[in-house]
């Protein structure tokens, strides 16, 4: 008894904590009196002219590979800035690029080019998020504003163009995408500095105000990327609630690419001086300070602004934007005022220029060196590296030379001394070490290669500039300005342990929505996670969670439960009763078997079935077809393209193949640079054999493979061939070969981008994808292949029950719509390693691809096919790797063992189907 | 007079004691092995209803089916190669590391022990036997110019069968090798001591005289528990070499179990290998406990040993 009533006082004293009030923290900095009127520096500087010369004044489409001539002529020479108003053409995510040059044609190397971003918006609800029932917030869809924009475009690293008096010549080209322009205009630049800026303005004391904006309700943001978050760790970001999830920040790291911009509006209420606080956090790169150009209704009021300094705080803290002197202050009018941020990289461009000389550099100097000491490098040799690679010690001093350049730009710019410089200099001495003992090169070689991926990373790093802001407050210069951080420690505890307390009440796994709907209608879905290709997780169960309340739900009154599973467990859930009405993502063997025992409901009861099935690439739907009956609707398809690297190819002399025979050459004359080519061993080289020779792998009722035709024997025999006779090696770790540049040349499935993408980011821009080889027949090219594809399926048995809401719920899913913004959020989410591989030929427009990417994966796409499934498909796999093995490990006769596992599955087929009736 | 329940008195006590682990146990054990049986006499892909087939299955699997008889050759030899030889390891082991100080042996012991407690740790064997040129063994191989190719280890059938067995040697060591080191330690020392002047020669007379007939207990356990490893050895080999393996040469019951359950949906065939396998388990169970029986004492003149078995 006596423990139990201690038991109830600590509780009672528990609870008395949280009725502690909140205390207010320390007093708020105090305020620097507003300064007099008075002498600034450079406020003496002469007023300079800043009418602006127009160059062109009509509306003219810029598109990718033209070039647009305009002549004007100047009175006088100095520093001009170019102002563009344009409007990005519509369609597709990708920001027009332009490169602009004077008086000669555009030249990649030394003139600058442009990203002409798009605008975007979240779409608020009264300028407020929308909650679910339970009351947590949910992130608004986001639309492509269709405006015109100005920008001013500079050279980087300077303040704008020197040109001459005269007449000059504007070269603007097109390099990727098209945008419509309506003016050109040329306007003079000088240096504007902050005491210019004040003496130009008015005194004029603004009445007291202070109003907070939050930083996840922008205005306008440049791309889609740019995304909310939030943060419940601490009340002192605001919003935020114990209960339920408050979107608060504007996520740093997706807010962190040259070029980015988001900005907010503000209303301000009578005209004067004003100041703006931004209350944010940099923790996610440690130690860097990052820079954004502040921009006021989309004009940089005076120099300074160019580049304002937010250092890393792993805390929420405030940032006035100010100099030595003071802080700066703002000359607004009354009505509407539109504050941007926008990233810029200014003070580390040199270094990050550097950095991509020489790692492009080592990257050359590496490849040389791979070639002649190969796979594995004896340390007791020295290979005499100095006399067969040429400029080796001038590449390896120019590079520490350059690099330790970059290292001192670094610390200047207040990027953590400790950390990368003090990599970068590491670096520099085993380059000096290698430059001044060639002979030990060897031995200092895997080190060398590991510095150089740091160096890439570091690289990585330096092009991103995180900054997660929680609120800014326009404020009149003389209000004093907020602390950062108003809660003490009792107020903060006690928010803490109501959201712990809340963590057993309130289920934040839950996605669905119990209070919505008749308890009939509530539909019962399964994600299948895990998968090939495109790996399914929580966040993709999330985000089809929340399309369904947003756009399914909402207009039908239909609810769902979605729980996220492992596609194993299905068949085991099926058996004991407690399946799913439906199931997302279900690869297409457990399709298969899940059909041929009548566990599916086929999908031709549909409303306006031919138009749904008209969706889908044609090719995605073989697996899922049998009788005449569709059973599952394709969501993802995922095949393989060549992968390669275009800087071994390209000093090399190699075009990339475009049939078998070229590939084959292309596999020797790489052999002969000791490189290597790359097949995964797996049955689906065997299907793509096949099926280019315009074979099937099935008889036409499916009940025996043609495994012991003429063909078959064919396509196997060229498969075993690329390991027995071409010797590409059989086992081997793609990602890592293909970045080290051993293997430049590799067939893999089109995910393989993703990886590469996150995981190499060193070789960045030095590969690219081609189509796969293609059997030449009688002048015909054909280039198929076999996919790997999911879909989505509907549980029960036919003829028992109205499916009418299922079906009505998979036509909504794998609707373009969805399907489209299923596409998008998964990739802004979560990244370039969730990119959609979709199976509904018109969701490929909205995957993040470029424009060449798209047209090469359309290609192949077109050529692409797939094997139907049999209750045998598993033994037929399982075979056909046997059979690779016996040929390739022992040398057996490819006719002889394929004809002896293939008269084994067909007995296995025979039989499954005896088992299952279908006979 | 009223009849006076079983469960009354001392004996209630008693059931209620025992029900702790009687209800799991039949729940969890009897039960589902009753229905195995059961259902191995029909057809039964778990999403239809089953169909009756008489001993169909159990025909099939002794006169049709080669995997099976792979699957048991392989098993036997598992079963023979990892039950006598890790025991027999085990036991060396512990009455090696005997003699250490505690804290030496304990540390010891943890050593040995560790692979079978940690559960899916022999998946580091697959950086070890990697099929790739780079690969630890391969790698070292061609660079001292033994290879000039790399073997696959993992996938080749002349060669998986083999590096399965290490492993599962490597893992033999558990629970049987803990009985071994704790009943080393409550061996009665008179023994020794009086055999010593009795004229004990030397260590091996002592092991096989003194040592194992008091380890009678500890003995029968550890083969119990080595012999039902045995033959239930099936994840390691999934893990390392695929399931299924090339052409099926790690294959084991329990993985043809497995392959006929979850893979090609016959639930019904793979119970009837499972009645197979439990049939074998407790036929070569009885034959251990058997001979150890023969060996504890009685034949040898000990008179005085534990007989408690």
């Amino acid at each position: 008894m006596s423990d139990i009533k201690k038991l109830l006082g600590m509780l009672l004293a528990f609870s008395l904590t949280l009725c502690l009030p909140t205390a207010r923290a320390a007093e708020p900095e105090p305020v620097t009196p507003f300064p007099e009127q008075s002498k600034l520096p450079g406020a003496e500087a002469p007023e300079l002219r800043e009418v602006p010369i127009s160059v062109a004044d009509e509306e003219i489409l810029i598109s990718a590979e033209q070039t647009r001539i305009f002549n004007f002529s100047l009175d006088s020479g100095g520093a001009y800035a170019l102002q563009i108003d344009y409007r990005p053409e519509k369609g597709g995510h990708n920001a027009p690029e332009i490169g602009v040059s004077f008086d000669s044609p555009y030249a990649p190397e030394q003139d600058g080019a442009f990203t002409l971003t798009r605008v975007y918006s979240y779409r608020y609800e009264d300028g407020q998020l929308s909650r679910d029932s339970y009351g947590n917030e949910l992130i608004p869809d986001q639309t492509e504003l269709d405006v015109w924009r100005t920008v001013s475009l500079r050279p980087s690293g300077a303040a704008g163009y020197t040109l001459g008096s005269g007449t000059r010549r504007l070269y603007i080209t097109g390099l990727s995408g098209s945008a419509t322009i309506r003016f050109i205009r040329i306007t003079a630049v000088g240096q504007k500095t902050y005491g210019q800026y004040r003496s130009e303005h008015p005194f004029a004391k603004a009445p007291d105000y202070s109003h907070r904006q939050e930083a996840e309700l922008s205005y306008q943001k440049s791309d889609l990327n740019i995304s909310i978050a939030y943060d419940r760790s601490s009340p002192n970001i605001s919003p935020n609630s114990a209960t339920a999830i408050r979107y608060n920040l504007l996520a740093g790291s997706s807010f962190s690419k040259e070029g980015q911009w988001v900005s907010w509006r503000f209303d301000v209420p009578a005209e004067g001086w004003y100041s703006f606080d931004f209350y944010y956090r940099q923790n996610v790169i440690d130690g860097m300070t990052v820079y954004r150009t502040v921009k006021i209704n989309d004009e940089i009021p005076f120099d300074e602004l160019r580049t304002v300094a937010f250092p890393a705080a792993k805390n929420f803290t405030v940032k006035t934007p100010g100099d030595d002197s003071g802080e700066f202050a703002f000359y607004l009018e009354r009505g509407e005022c539109r504050l941007s941020l926008e990233v810029t990289l200014e003070p580390v461009e040199k270094a990050i220029a550097s950095f991509k000389g020489v790692i492009a550099d080592l990257n050359r100097l590496s490849n040389k060196i791979n070639v002649i000491v190969g796979e594995t490098v004896d340390p007791l040799r020295d290979y005499d590296l100095d006399q067969s690679v040429a400029g080796l010690t001038d590449t390896l001093q120019n590079s520490a030379g350059v690099l330790s350049v970059a290292a001192g730009i670094l610390s200047n710019a207040g990027k953590s001394g400790g950390s990368y410089v003090a990599q970068v200099n590491e670096t520099v001495r085993i380059l000096n070490k290698m430059a001044e003992n060639p002979k030990d090169i060897s031995r200092d070689l895997s080190y060398f290669r590991s510095r150089l991926s740091t160096l890439s990373v570091i690289l990585g790093a330096l092009e991103t500039s995180p900054l997660e802001l929680d609120y800014l407050v326009l404020r009149a210069t003389e209000t004093p300005k907020e602390a950062a951080n108003t809660y003490g420690i009792w107020p903060v505890l006690r928010f803490r342990l109501q959201s712990f307390f809340n963590s057993f009440v309130r289920d934040y796994q839950s996605l669905g929505d119990p209070s919505g709907g008749d308890a009939r209608e509530r539909l019962n879905i399964w994600v299948c996670g895990g998968g090939t290709g495109f790996t399914v997780g929580r966040e993709h169960a999330q985000i089809v969670n929340e399309l369904l309340l947003n756009s399914y739900s909402s207009k039908t009154g239909v609810y769902a439960d979605l729980s996220l599973v492992d596609s194993g467990v299905l068949i085991q859930a099926i058996a004991s009763g407690k399946g799913p009405d439906a199931a997302l993502f279900t690869p297409k063997e457990t399709v298969a078997n899940l059909y041929y025992r009548g566990a599916l409901v086929p999908m031709n009861g549909m409303e306006s079935f031919e138009s749904v099935k008209s969706r889908f690439a044609p090719s995605s739907l073989v697996a899922f077809e049998t009788d005449g009956k569709l059973y599952a609707l394709p969501e993802i398809q995922v095949f393989q393209m060549l992968f390669y690297r275009t800087d071994i190819f390209s000093e090399y002399g190699l075009t990339v193949p475009d049939t078998w025979q070229d590939f084959y050459r292309t596999v020797k004359r790489l052999q002969i640079e000791h490189l290597q080519t790359g097949i995964a061993e797996s049955p689906q080289t065997f299907e793509m054999f096949l099926l280019q020779q315009g074979a099937e792998l099935y008889n036409g009722e499916r009940s025996h493979t043609l495994l012991t035709g003429q063909s078959a024997v064919e396509a196997f025999t060229r498969w075993t061939d690329l390991y027995k006779t071409y010797k590409l090696p059989v086992s081997f770790d793609m990602l890592n070969r293909f970045r080290s540049g051993q293997m430049p040349l590799i067939m893999a499935p089109v995910s393989f981008y993703s990886q590469l993408s996150v995981a190499a980011p060193e070789v960045r821009g030095l590969w690219t994808m081609a189509q796969i080889p293609a059997t030449e027949r009688s002048g015909e090219l054909n280039r198929a292949q076999s996919s790997v594809t999911t879909g989505a399926v509907i549980i029960g048995s036919t003829g028992t029950r109205d499916y009418g809401a299922r079906l009505d719920f998979a036509d909504w899913w794998t609707s373009t719509e969805t399907q489209n913004r299923f596409a998008l959020a998964s990739e802004t989410r979560i990244g370039v390693s969730s990119r959609y591989y979709p199976a509904n030929t018109e969701t490929l427009e909205t995957v993040f691809w470029t424009e060449k990417e798209r047209e090469v994966l359309a290609g192949q796409w077109k050529s692409v096919w797939d094997i139907p499934q049999t209750p045998a498909s598993y033994f037929v796999t399982r075979n056909l790797s046997n059979a690779f093995r016996r040929v390739v490990y022992n040398f057996e006769s490819p006719r002889d063992v394929i004809y002896r596992y293939g008269q084994e599955i067909d007995g296995e087929l025979t039989r499954k189907r005896g088992e299952l009736g279908l006979d | 007079m009223r009849k006076k329940s079983a469960f009354s008195g001392k004996s209630g006590e008693s059931w209620f004691m025992l029900s702790f682990w009687l209800i799991p146990f039949v729940l969890f054990t009897l039960i589902p092995v009753g229905i195995s049986v059961a259902v191995s006499f029909t057809n039964y892909n778990m999403l239809q209803p089953a169909r009756f087939l008489g001993i169909a299955n159990y025909l099939r699997m002794f006169l049709d089916d080669d995997i099976f008889i792979k699957s048991l050759s392989n098993t036997l030899l598992f079963a023979l190669v990892t039950g006598p030889v890790g025991y027999v390891l085990s036991f060396a082991a512990a009455w090696f590391i005997n003699d250490f100080s505690k804290g030496t042996r304990g540390a010891l012991t943890f050593l040995f022990y560790s692979p079978s407690m940690v559960g899916s740790v022999y998946v580091i064997w697959t950086y070890l036997f990697s099929n790739d040129s780079y690969g630890v063994i391969n790698s070292f191989l061609l660079s001292a110019n033994l290879l000039r190719e790399p073997i696959y280890w993992l996938t080749d059938p002349s060669y998986n069968f083999y590096v399965v067995v290490i492993v599962v040697l490597w893992m033999s060591m558990g629970n049987g090798f803990l009985a071994f080191v704790a009943g080393l330690k409550q061996l009665n020392p008179v023994y020794y001591e009086s055999a010593s002047i009795d004229g004990l020669q030397n260590r091996w007379q002592e092991l096989w005289y003194i040592t194992l007939p008091q380890m009678t207990p500890q003995l029968l356990i550890g083969a119990v528990l080595s012999v039902s490893s045995a033959f239930a050895i099936g994840a390691q080999n999934a893990a390392l070499t695929g399931n299924p393996s090339t052409d099926y040469s790690t294959h084991t019951l329990l993985l043809h179990i497995l392959d006929h359950g979850t893979q090609r949906l016959e639930m019904g065939y793979a119970s009837a290998v499972a009645v197979v396998l439990f049939t074998i388990m407790l036929g070569s169970w009885a034959l251990i406990s058997r001979g150890l029986r023969a060996f504890s004492g009685k034949e040898r003149g000990c008179t005085s040993c534990d007989q408690s078995v």
